[in-house]
């Protein structure tokens, strides 16, 4: 289909739990409201786990974080303390492991949402691991350092192995 | 939290107060209103407004994740939902299935729906019956039958205006007029749905809308856009009681209109009888307003909880409630249906979607105590469809986003509403704790559905499958509903049933409250049991039965005999 790419991106704007929005992106990054650095580097990667970024934006690519953020701030303040002790759980399960994209391309804002409004890219240099399925590697410096003082040694499960948290709409009961 | 004013008697005097300007209550107050009664037609929410909110998937009636486009407010309106190991929590609208709300605007949900416009069969209005008694459910006849009810739906049909085509249905029940306009176009899907359902032995046929397939009502046809159910209509071609009878009522003069006035109980005297209600006016001034007789149209959930709200020397229960079936057998829709993944790109986009339906599933199957519709299912915007995968299917990562990008306009679905059995423990009542912005006791949700929902379900999904899978589908799988939880979200009726016996029921046929003469109900309520169909072209059809009747009962301040 031609122009396939650019009809998801019209028709879609992507479902990360509904967090992902493209306009976002557009903009230049403003300082978190809500979230600390570390708890913002650690759920923007599981969100790029759920959409990842290809040749169309993942969740980072589209500025998923700051969605969240700013719902955070506003609509949804009353799951701040849910995130905050989510995201605590999971950098605990995740201990000792390292985003390597992550680490790698630390974040170059200007680069990664320097794509003007309808352009066919959105950001150019930030696709860190050209948007591969992000690797943990065990044994490297915890990334969350900042969220957990210490933690067990434990057994490693993959992020990406996490269940899916499942979505409050079931499939049948939609309102006609 | 409201204000602490003493609240103040106003001197304005009606014949008839209507609370709730939905389905309902915008046939009553227009019936009345025609008939030379000087009425208040009262709403808690405001007029719809398109513009504020468009095309927002995440602020739709559909998908509420960040609010609803037409309330209610959930910081104003909280309720209360009770698990079935009896622990309580505070919901908002934005939890959905355990608020179970429905718009709160001028119009209601017929600002939002989409617009399927049903005749029940006759069989609907005969339950117990054709049926016979159900263990476990309060499944029974209505005290009126189809027939009663025919010249109504022809009223509603015409009045507010219906598109369709009940000749190409065979099941459909009789009529003495046609629908006043042609019946719309299927799409891809749907020429693609039939031809496999007529090779199946099924009777297709294009479904009846409340929307305009020509210029009708002064108001322009349908521009066939994907966002319809659950979003207002850009062009005013969806037709509701906020663009049809409600402006009609008001150009009588004998209609006012107040929005953004909350109703928190129906006033009572020692004799028995309603004098007016008690309110929170748009500026949440205490109010009480007087009128000859109340009509309470304000949804299954929110006419039950202003009828328990309303306590009196002879109702110390709240009105009506003498035998404590106010609030009782709250039902909805249990949605069931499958999926079909096709190599091709099956919607063409034509809007809304829905547009062929099959009533082979409604009655007459064997072991099956009612059945329901079947149709396709409106178009969908990203954040829906990213909830609809194949048994098994990674919710994450690459392939969640391949199969979004992939198959946005190669799936379809059939899907359709089950005929519920109503169950007495499905229950509104108050909450003795929480209250709303306004003090007064909010709705506290608690029940379950019976266990028949759930093989009713699973032969309906079975059947839309098969539809399917002769269509060409690659891949097919069910959606089964009716699963154990409460029901009563958007289709909820039931709570103030009609019958002949004050002792098993809330309202007699005419919707008046027993007991109360002057207390009716004229809403989704009265319904005995919600049908294997959309309830809202039957809620308006009893609108104008229940508005008839008081019209013809009327005599300058009171009942003729």
């Amino acid at each position: 289909m031609p122009h396939s790419r650019r009809i998801f991106l019209v028709r879609t704007g992507l479902a990360a739990g509904g967090a992902c929005l493209l306009p976002a992106c557009f903009h230049a990054p403003a300082p978190f409201r809500f979230f600390t650095q570390a708890e913002a580097d650690c759920l923007e990667a599981l969100c790029e786990c759920i959409i990842p970024g290809d040749d169309a934006p993942g969740a980072r690519e589209a500025g998923v974080i700051y969605y969240i953020d700013r719902q955070l701030s506003g609509f949804f303040k009353k799951h701040q303390s849910a995130y905050r002790l989510g995201i605590q759980t999971l950098a605990g399960l995740v201990h000792g492991a390292v985003w390597q994209p992550l680490r790698g391309a630390r974040r170059n804002r200007a680069n990664r949402c320097a794509g003007a409004p309808g352009s066919r890219r959105c950001g150019t240099s930030g696709m860190a691991g050209d948007g591969r399925t992000p690797v943990f590697s065990a044994h490297s410096r915890p990334y969350h350092a900042g969220i957990l003082r210490t933690a067990p040694a434990r057994r490693q499960p993959r992020l990406c192995q996490l269940p899916h948290a499942g979505n409050r709409l079931s499939a049948g009961d939609r309102p006609q | 939290m409201n204000s602490q004013n003493p609240e103040a008697m106003s001197s304005e005097h009606y014949n008839a107060i209507v609370v709730g300007a939905g389905a309902g209550g915008g046939v009553v107050a227009k019936q009345l209103a025609f008939n030379g009664l000087k009425v208040l037609l009262l709403e808690r929410g405001g007029w719809p407004d398109y513009d504020a909110h468009i095309n927002d998937e995440l602020i739709s009636q559909r998908t509420w994740v960040l609010g609803t486009a037409f309330g209610p407010d959930g910081n104003k309106s909280p309720r209360v939902f009770v698990a079935p190991d009896g622990s309580r929590r505070v919901v908002v609208p934005t939890e959905g299935y355990d608020y179970n709300h429905i718009a709160e605007c001028v119009g209601s949900g017929t600002v939002s729906y989409g617009a399927m416009a049903w005749r029940f069969m006759p069989e609907d209005f005969r339950m117990r019956s054709t049926y016979g008694a159900v263990e476990g459910s309060t499944l029974d006849d209505w005290p009126v039958s189809y027939d009663d009810l025919e010249p109504c739906y022809e009223k509603a049909e015409w009045e507010i205006g219906v598109a369709g085509d009940d000749y190409q249905n065979p099941f459909a029940p009789p009529r003495k007029k046609a629908h006043p306009m042609p019946p719309f176009e299927y799409n891809r899907e749907g020429r693609v749905l039939a031809d496999a359902a007529k090779r199946l032995g099924l009777h297709p046929f294009p479904l009846p809308m409340l929307r305009n397939s020509v210029p009708y009502g002064g108001r322009p046809a349908c521009i066939r856009n994907r966002t319809c159910c659950g979003y207002a209509c850009p062009v005013d071609g969806k037709n509701g009681t906020q663009n049809t009878v409600i402006p009609a009522a008001l150009a009588t003069g004998n209609c006012t209109l107040r929005t953004h006035c909350k109703v928190t109980e129906v006033m009572m005297d020692k004799s028995g009888r309603a004098t007016g209600v008690r309110m929170f006016d748009e500026r949440d001034r205490g109010v009480e307003i007087a009128a000859d007789l109340v009509v309470v149209a304000g949804s299954a959930i929110e006419t039950a909880r202003l009828l328990l709200n309303s306590k009196s020397p002879l109702f110390p229960n709240g009105a009506g409630n003498n035998h404590d079936w106010v609030g009782r057998n709250l039902q909805g829709h249990a949605y069931t249906g499958a999926f079909g993944l096709f190599d091709y790109d099956i919607l063409d986009y034509i809007g809304p979607g829905a547009c062929v339906g099959f009533c082979d599933f409604n009655h007459h199957n064997p072991g099956i105590i009612g059945g329901g519709l079947l149709a396709n299912e409106f178009n969908r915007l990203p954040y829906l469809f990213s909830n609809i995968r194949p048994p098994g299917a990674r919710r994450w990562g690459k392939a969640h986003k391949d199969f979004q990008r992939q198959n946005f306009l190669r799936l379809s679905q059939v899907v359709g509403p089950i005929q519920e059995m109503p169950m007495f423990d499905a229950r509104v009542q108050l909450d003795p704790e929480v209250v709303d912005h306004w003090g007064m006791p909010v709705p506290a949700l608690s029940g379950h559905r019976h266990p028949l929902d759930r093989e009713h379900c699973e032969f309906l999904s079975a059947r839309a499958e098969e539809i399917l899978k002769e269509a060409g589908a690659v891949e097919t799988w069910q959606s089964v509903g009716g699963g154990k939880g409460l029901s009563g979200g958007q289709h909820q009726v039931g709570t103030a049933r009609m019958g002949n016996d004050p002792k098993t029921s809330v309202v007699n046929k005419y919707g008046q409250v027993h007991d109360i003469d002057n207390l009716f109900v004229a809403d989704g309520s009265m319904l005995v049991t919600g049908g294997g169909f959309n309830p809202v072209l039957t809620i308006m059809a009893l609108g104008y039965w229940v508005g008839d009747y008081i019209a013809a009962t009327w005599k300058g301040t009171g009942f003729k005999s």
